[in-house]
């Protein structure tokens, strides 16, 4: 039977178990599309993705700590977060609207802000240069920047020697990443 | 560029506190003068942030797969669900008649009793006198009256919300469900009163009205919707 008590859970994502998570996720969707349908005004798609934001959020906030116990029930929390995240997700789409219009008036300085854009990589070049990296550099960047872990339980999670061991692991990672990076460029110029 | 100035080595060291003082202070110092070496570490950070990205959206299509999983339930065909509809209605009249020819009308006096949720009251601090304090003494010792007397001096929500409490507790229903409909949306016991309201309604017998609210409740966010949800299979 599936624990929802919220220091089970926790526990859990505090430990790198994301399950919770999807369980949670499946026990209070439908609820919270129908919540949000009636008082917001929105698509089930908008809905969705409110949630599914909210929950993320949710598991950010407990492995950073910033959320160590809750005041109502994850419900509660889930619902308010998903509420802003609702709201956010209109305001943003009523202004990607409004940008479409502006991109056609003022094409020059759409031009000026594509080519502050191309200074950097994109999101896509990263999780492509990401993919390319071996599985255990994958591992130890998703501990290190997603689940916020420190060295030592980096090295007590993959089996490294010690917690020096993971931060040169972690360095070497990088400088692969940078590399997948600069071969991608390579290619998008070629 | 970057990755052939050995400059990630450097930020990894900066990134990890392995850095002592003077070498931190250069650093720094290094990010203040050194354009280059800035433009290098605003693109470090921006890696480090679509790295948190990367694995953020991971997740959000593993709970996109568990979106296609509970959307894709097959969906009956409709002469399966007329058949399904046809027998439990059939079913509900049969047990209907039953109900009514062998059971009396359930006691919904007993079953708001059963679900009233006791209330503690507001603490009442040793320390420092506050306005609420004497009445809160007498609530917590059922000396209701003396608590009515004293909270009705005070115009607040809160007075008003242990008030519609007294009053369901002296049975007085009708004044309970008039003072807890006086608790506005922005208030904090809206959740606690509009559970309190449907109760009290449900103590008088009035269903309809009764599972209206706790129907709304139910799709709320509120602490009691579980609770409600519960109750309108009751009734």
């Amino acid at each position: 039977m599936k624990d929802f008590r919220p220091n089970i859970i926790f526990d859990k994502l505090r430990n790198g178990i994301e399950t919770p998570l999807y369980d949670i996720y499946e026990l209070y969707r439908n609820e919270f599309i129908v919540w949000s349908m009636s008082r917001y005004n929105c698509s089930e798609e908008q809905s969705k993705d409110a949630f599914q934001e909210a929950i993320l959020d949710f598991h950010q906030n407990v492995i950073s700590g910033q959320l160590v116990e809750l005041s109502s029930t994850i419900k509660t929390y889930l619902f308010q977060i998903g509420k802003y995240k609702l709201i956010n997700i209109q305001k943003k789409e009523a202004r990607l609207t409004y940008n479409d219009t502006l991109q056609l008036i003022e094409c020059g300085e759409v031009s000026q802000f594509m080519e502050d854009e191309n200074k950097n990589y994109t999101q896509e070049q990263i999780n492509n240069a990401i993919s390319k990296l071996p599985e255990d550099c994958q591992k130890v960047l998703k501990l290190y920047y997603y689940k916020e872990f420190d060295m030592e339980s980096i090295a007590r999670e993959l089996d490294y020697k010690n917690a020096d061991t993971a931060k040169s692991k972690k360095s070497l990672c990088m400088k692969s990443l940078f590399n997948e990076l600069k071969k991608l460029s390579m290619l998008l110029i070629l | 560029m970057i990755e052939d100035e050995g400059y990630i080595e450097i930020f990894e060291r900066y990134r990890n506190g392995d850095m002592d003082t003077s070498e931190l202070s250069g650093f720094e110092a290094r990010l203040a003068y050194d354009s280059e070496f800035k433009e290098a570490f605003k693109l470090y950070q921006t890696i480090e942030s679509g790295i948190k990205t990367h694995f953020r959206n991971e997740l959000k299509s593993k709970l996109k797969d568990v979106d296609k999983k509970m959307d894709s339930t097959p969906k009956k065909s409709k002469s399966l669900k007329l058949v399904i509809w046809s027998s439990s209605i059939a079913a509900a009249i049969v047990l209907g008649i039953f109900i009514f020819n062998h059971l009396s009308q359930p006691d919904y006096q007993q079953l708001a009793q059963e679900y009233w949720p006791h209330e503690e009251g507001l603490p009442v601090k040793m320390s420092s006198v506050g306005k609420y304090d004497a009445a809160m003494n007498s609530f917590k010792m059922k000396q209701y009256e003396v608590a009515e007397k004293l909270l009705l001096k005070i115009h607040s929500d809160t007075s008003t919300y242990y008030l519609g409490i007294i009053s369901y507790e002296k049975n007085e229903h009708t004044e309970a469900i008039d003072l807890f409909s006086k608790i506005e949306k922005s208030s904090a016991y809206y959740d606690k009163a509009q559970f309190r309201l449907a109760l009290a309604h449900l103590s008088q017998g009035n269903i309809v009205k009764a599972r209206q609210i706790f129907k709304t409740i139910s799709f709320s966010n509120s602490d009691f919707s579980e609770v409600s949800i519960q109750l309108l299979k009751k009734l």
